[in-house]
């Protein structure tokens, strides 16, 4: 039955993306529909699996990098719905889609050994991991919105007709500034509960491992955006280069490296 | 009842015509009225535009619905028959059918796409009710064709592409900034392409500032932009001395030139203009011949320049688009008129099919009512059976008539049923 579950919400999933990459290529705008349709359908499976998860799993839930990915393609989905009514943004599909399809693939195959629940026994345990996760859809949405973006200004300065459907190109930028300045306070809330986890249970700060460094440096490129958007107007296809390098190297942190002290 | 439909239109005749037929609204509450009067007709529906007149009717005889139409265009202009010929046409039932669809969804449209007919056609139907003209058939089919021509603007792009210069314009800001309301837009020179340009931005945006070398023309358009707004809109039109407009690119989200002054905005002006403004985006329409706007300033990050011809280049893939959907739509209305006609088909069986259902029901209560007479013995239990495995007989039997009646084209199907079966006259 849970296997049955989590097959069944990949190839929901994997139906979804390539409905919407057709929609995209082929300008079937009538698919948008089906495309909503197939995704409420997974997304209700894949929060029950969610849920099964929160009830099985032991304190901190996010055990392993696994269950962590499965709930950042959960809410990227949860994303694409708010974006679609909000926004009638159906036109990220093709982009966000893909990325979570991919993400929920990792976190089926890509198992690895739990935390032992020796670790710290905190709430600021969850507090970190979901505010973490959270950050990194967002980035990971923030990016999408971004190649949507050069790519529409793109035509726009090349006089090329416009891919139809997509927002403007000021609410594209809106979307991703917004998902951004979201994102990067997340992250803070998560190394700021990190750091906190770090100072209760082992008397320091920072343990100098990859995903404290990792972490931080992301934190740091997306500052560094974020306030030269502000400060010197850091806008379209000039603030694609930082906010690219801060969520490659969150993503290589949450994937690739594991804290020090777990191993 | 056949559907008659008869009219001239852009497409046959040219507008000098065009205008002697235009048949004013007041002519629907007294004309069609007093049509309605022979007893031919049912039902009977007017389109008067400036690309079209046309008028539907509902008869029971095709061909006195023929006559009633051509004397209805008399009594506007009388023309000889031979040139009546090569100015109207006359469509029947499902080709009528098809023929709404069109017109109310725009397709056969001067310009394809342009949705101002489709609030016409519902118009000329409200004129139409109130004048009493309307029934059942015509109601049903007006309602349908508004829907099929949402239908089609929802999942065809048919209305979403510009096919002028200036809607062009208006239709690249929108893409660029979104909702316009908050946009600002500076006019630079007072020519007639800058006027259409204005007019196009219309009430759409926060605010509209002209400017020009000669200051009294910069204040005559601006006077005659606001006399031609309603009297709630916002973005009433103001004036900036032109020695000042230069220092002022800042202040605008969209800069339209039209001037004789050759270049008058270089990438350094663009590009101080943009530093005042945070880089937020600009979108500069140069429709001037010879240009206004250094070609190089296209480069500037956030800024968006289009001249004269990547307006047409913009229009023409409009229209191409337009024309590759116009295809699409004509699929959606072949299906709808299909499926129109069935329904009313389905609909015309509908008195036969109970009369039909009636009638056995009749001849199955009687043999029952026998059959109980000479059983009385028989309990409640066999009562229900009896009754139950004659409804299943009565059934099974009519089943393949009744499916008949609703899946025939024509009325001879059900004639012959009614005629089987010695049922009433039919309707």
């Amino acid at each position: 039955m849970h296997l049955s579950c989590v097959l069944g919400v990949f190839a929901i999933y994997l139906l979804a993306t390539l409905v919407s990459l057709v929609r995209a290529l082929f300008f079937k705008q009538g698919l948008g529909r089906l495309v909503f349709g197939i995704l409420i359908v997974g997304f209700l499976l894949h929060t029950t699996l969610l849920f099964y998860y929160l009830g099985t799993n032991q304190y901190p839930y996010f055990i392993n990098r696994s269950y962590g990915l499965l709930f950042i393609s959960w809410f990227l989905i949860l994303l694409f719905f708010i974006l679609s009514k909000k926004l009638k943004f159906e036109a990220v599909s093709p982009y966000l889609l893909p990325i979570a399809l991919v993400t929920y693939l990792l976190s089926v195959i890509g198992r690895e050994a739990e935390l032992s629940g020796a670790g710290p026994q905190s709430v600021w345990v969850v507090v970190h991991f979901v505010s973490i996760l959270l950050a990194l859809s967002l980035f990971i949405l923030g990016f999408g919105v971004g190649l949507t973006f050069i790519i529409q200004e793109g035509r726009l300065k090349a006089k090329k007709p416009l891919l139809a459907r997509f927002p403007s190109l000021e609410v594209l930028d809106q979307v991703r500034t917004r998902t951004l300045w979201l994102g990067w306070v997340l992250l803070t809330i998560g190394i700021f509960s990190g750091m906190l986890l770090s100072w209760i249970y082992y008397q320091t700060l920072l343990f100098y491992d990859p995903r404290q460094i990792g972490a931080l440096a992301a934190w740091a490129f997306y500052l560094i955006y974020l306030a030269a958007r502000s400060k010197r107007g850091w806008r379209g296809r000039h603030g694609v280069l930082l906010p690219l390098l801060g969520l490659l190297v969150i993503f290589l942190t949450v994937l690739a490296a594991r804290h020090n002290f777990l191993t | 009842m056949p559907l008659i439909v008869t009219g001239l239109s852009h497409k046959t005749a040219p507008l000098e015509i065009r205008e002697r037929f235009s048949a004013a609204s007041s002519l629907v509450s007294e004309v069609l009225p007093k049509l309605l009067l022979d007893a031919d007709l049912d039902e009977a529906f007017l389109i008067s535009t400036c690309n079209r007149t046309e008028l539907y009717l509902v008869c029971r005889n095709k061909e006195r619905g023929e006559i009633l139409a051509n004397e209805f265009f008399d009594s506007l202009e009388k023309i000889s028959s031979e040139k009546r010929r090569h100015l109207f046409y006359q469509l029947v039932d499902g080709a009528a059918l098809g023929h709404l669809f069109r017109v109310t969804a725009s397709l056969d449209a001067m310009v394809v796409g342009e949705t101002q007919v489709t609030g016409q056609v519902k118009d000329a139907y409200e004129r139409a009710k109130g004048a009493g003209t309307v029934g059942p058939y015509l109601n049903k089919l007006v309602q349908r064709s508004l829907e099929v021509a949402k239908r089609i603007r929802t999942e065809t792009e048919i209305s979403s592409h510009p096919v002028s210069v200036s809607s062009a314009a208006v239709n690249l800001a929108e893409n660029i900034f979104g909702d316009l309301k908050e946009r600002t837009v500076l006019i630079v020179g007072s020519g007639e392409m800058a006027q259409l340009a204005a007019q196009h931005f219309g009430d759409k945006i926060k605010s509209l500032t002209i400017t020009n070398r000669t200051e009294s023309k910069a204040r005559e358009m601006a006077a005659s932009f606001n006399a031609g707004l309603p009297a709630e809109a916002l973005a009433k039109a103001g004036v900036l001395p032109y020695e000042k407009f230069q220092e002022s690119l800042g202040s605008y989200d969209v800069i339209v030139t039209s001037t004789s002054a050759g270049i008058i905005l270089t990438p350094d002006l663009v590009e101080a203009g943009m530093s005042l403004r945070k880089n937020h985006p600009l979108f500069l329409i140069d429709i001037a011949v010879p240009r206004n706007i250094d070609p190089a300033v296209n480069k500037i990050p956030n800024v968006y320049l289009y001249d004269i011809d990547d307006l047409q280049g913009v229009v023409q893939a409009g229209m191409a688009e337009r024309a590759k959907e116009a295809k699409k739509a004509e699929a959606i209305i072949f299906d709808a008129t299909v499926s129109f006609e069935k329904e009313m088909d389905q609909r015309k069986a509908a008195p036969t099919i109970t009369e039909l259902s009636r009638k056995f029901e009749g001849i199955r209560e009687a043999e029952v009512a026998k059959v109980l007479r000479c059983l009385p013995q028989l309990g409640d239990r066999e009562r229900k059976e009896l009754e139950a495995c004659t409804k299943r007989i009565v059934s099974k039997i009519l089943h393949e008539p009744i499916v008949g009646l609703k899946e025939e084209e024509g009325s001879s199907y059900a004639e012959t049923v009614r005629r089987l079966f010695k049922l009433g006259t039919e309707n």
